[in-house]
């Protein structure tokens, strides 16, 4: 074919192509009407003193925000988050990456046991939360069971009840729910690991501890980030776990931003301050929200292109 | 069976006792919930052996269906996930198509803010989503609820859809232009059937998010009966606190439609969890 009736015909297809934006138009209606819209309405809630029910809102500037600014809970409540997410990082991500491993090692089987392992981040946070609820009960819970028939506590511990306890208890829940996640994906990413790297290290006379910090954990570096983040954000951001375990107790010991605020916005009625905490609070995550947009969207382009 | 031959199967004894380790932690509380589920009152606070059931009794699955509300939260649950779920993929099949068709900048920005939004905590939106609701009068409404859904399933549906249509070459949708098929005519004919297994796979995580929301439907709905299931499985906590074997056997029968829908995709998402991460 005649290169340059080609290229005319290219640039035909483009102006077809660019009528495209009629197919996009409904969803962005949409995204306008229940996202968009929404996030600059809650701008301006958090600028007025708005209730749940009462008398029309009035704006007050900063005030929320200069509250948050100034109430220790709030920052109480920060610090908690913090703790929270990277408490539940650090524990999924380690003991994902033992799992990883071992399930790179297994021969056969391995559809029956992945299935089994990816178990608690398949059901629902609720349930298997409410699992956890009743398995920390003092009384009749089976960890106290456990525990106590073990002969490694004498009286039943109250895991929910004491504050530092009650921080690490949310914790474990949160990061059983992780680990099977970073498991899979720590898998995935030493299968695409080229075979040839880890033959290169062993006529190199490397030890298996050696291959590990020298050649998988590189390779996984990439994957490690973009996915720790994103649990990490995720977790900071999270609401049912929590407010089911705890509602934020004991004395405001676990409580997390999300639970914060909407205990401030439903259950006192103050909704402009229930919505300017985790507003207040989203700069201070947005560094990290914005690498992970980003090398997503490098990817996505990259998709793009091909 | 003998130690040797599960050594044979699965792998060497350090990877089997770790494997082991792993699935008990991680089964550990889905047996403890069944096995509670089937417990008398009088059985769950006794200080026998707990992790065993000596009187099993159906009692708490038929005073679930019977006592609770548990048959409309159920059936709540189910409907608004799925409009959650058949909408989001019906517009963000389209969106996506568009968008995969024309990697510009506007639709490279497009995403940036799809992807933004589902990075902004939940908990910014549930203010504003309550007056938007309260003023079009779908507060304590299903319908209502599921436009709350489509809030978070919307921007992810056409995420994952881009991805999987930019694998189908454009050569195809210009061959049945050509052949004189409409712009609709492809995506309907030629784009989706090629992408239906990511489709399925999509919905299927739409709807499993949806299914498990709990934070909208505790802001937006108040009636007992127009619940769903996340926030009615919860509230039977403060009714009753003996309600436990009640509300492991809600757990139980609330985990079934989740357990199979991920029965079918579970390769994909392993295999999409890659796909995803290795490319950046």
């Amino acid at each position: 074919m005649d290169p340059k009736s080609h290229g005319k015909k290219s640039a035909g297809w483009k102006q077809i192509y660019s009528s495209s934006t009629i197919f996009v138009l409904p969803a962005a209606l949409l995204v306008l009407v229940i996202i968009a819209y929404p996030f600059i309405t809650a701008i301006w809630i958090g600028l007025t003193n708005k209730t749940v029910a009462g008398p029309p809102p009035h704006f007050i500037g900063l005030q929320n925000y200069f509250t948050c600014i100034r109430r220790s809970d709030f920052w109480q409540t920060f610090f908690n988050t913090m703790i929270f997410a990277s408490g539940t990082l650090l524990l999924s991500l380690v003991l994902g990456l033992v799992l990883g491993l071992a399930l790179n090692r297994v021969k056969r089987m391995r559809d029956l046991v992945g299935a089994t392992i990816l178990l608690p981040w398949i059901v629902p946070t609720v349930i298997s939360t409410l699992v956890w609820l009743w398995m920390y009960n003092p009384f009749a819970g089976v960890l106290n069971y456990i525990f106590t028939t073990l002969g490694l506590v004498d009286q039943p511990i109250s895991w929910l009840g004491l504050p530092r306890l009650a921080m690490a208890s949310v914790i474990i829940v949160s990061a059983w729910r992780n680990i099977p996640y970073f498991g899979v994906i720590i898998l995935a990413g030493i299968k695409q690991i080229p075979h040839q790297l880890f033959e290169a290290s062993q006529i190199d006379g490397a030890n298996a501890f050696q291959a590990f910090v020298h050649v998988t954990l590189p390779a996984l570096k990439g994957v490690l980030f973009v996915y720790s983040t994103l649990v990490f954000v995720q977790t900071a951001y999270d609401f049912a776990l929590i407010y089911i375990l705890t509602r934020g107790g004991p004395a405001g010991a676990t409580e997390v931003l999300s639970v914060k605020s909407f205990m401030t916005a439903f259950e006192t009625g103050q909704m402009g301050l229930g919505v300017a905490i985790p507003l207040f609070a989203f700069p201070l995550f947005a560094p990290w929200v914005m690498i992970v947009t980003r090398r997503m969207i490098t990817q996505w382009a990259g998709g793009a292109i091909q | 069976m003998s130690q040797w031959r599960w050594k044979a199967g699965i792998g060497d004894g350090a990877t089997l006792s770790i494997i082991a380790l792993f699935s008990i932690s991680a089964l550990l509380p889905f047996y403890w919930m069944v096995v509670t589920s089937l417990k008398t009152a009088n059985e769950l606070f006794s200080l026998g052996f707990p992790l065993w059931v000596f009187h099993p009794t159906w009692g708490n699955y038929i005073g679930l269906f019977n006592l609770t509300p548990f048959g409309h939260w159920f059936l709540n649950s189910a409907l608004v996930s799925t409009g959650a779920t058949v909408i989001a993929l019906g517009f963000g099949s389209l969106a996506a198509y568009g968008l995969s068709r024309m990697p510009s900048k506007l639709s490279i920005a497009i995403v940036q803010m799809t992807l933004l939004t589902y990075l902004i905590p939940r908990a910014v939106f549930v203010v504003p989503l309550y007056s938007l609701l309260h003023t079009l009068h779908l507060l304590d409404n299903l319908l209502g609820l599921t436009l709350a859904y489509l809030s978070f399933t919307l921007p992810f549906t056409i995420w994952l859809l881009i991805s999987f249509f930019q694998t189908i070459p454009k050569e195809l949708d210009e061959a049945a232009l050509i052949d004189g098929c409409s712009r609709i005519g492809v995506l309907a004919r030629v784009v989706l059937p090629l992408a239906a297994p990511g489709i399925v796979a999509t919905g299927i995580y739409s709807f499993s998010t949806a299914w498990n929301e709990f934070m909208y439907p505790l802001a937006l709905v108040q009636t007992q009966t127009r619940t769903v299931l996340t926030v009615g499985i919860a509230s039977l906590r403060q009714a009753d606190i003996f309600a436990w074997g009640q509300i492991m056997a809600a757990g139980t029968v609330g985990a079934i439609p989740v357990m199979i829908f991920y029965a079918f995709i579970y390769r994909r998402i392993v295999g999409g969890l890659v796909a995803g991460s290795v490319k950046g």
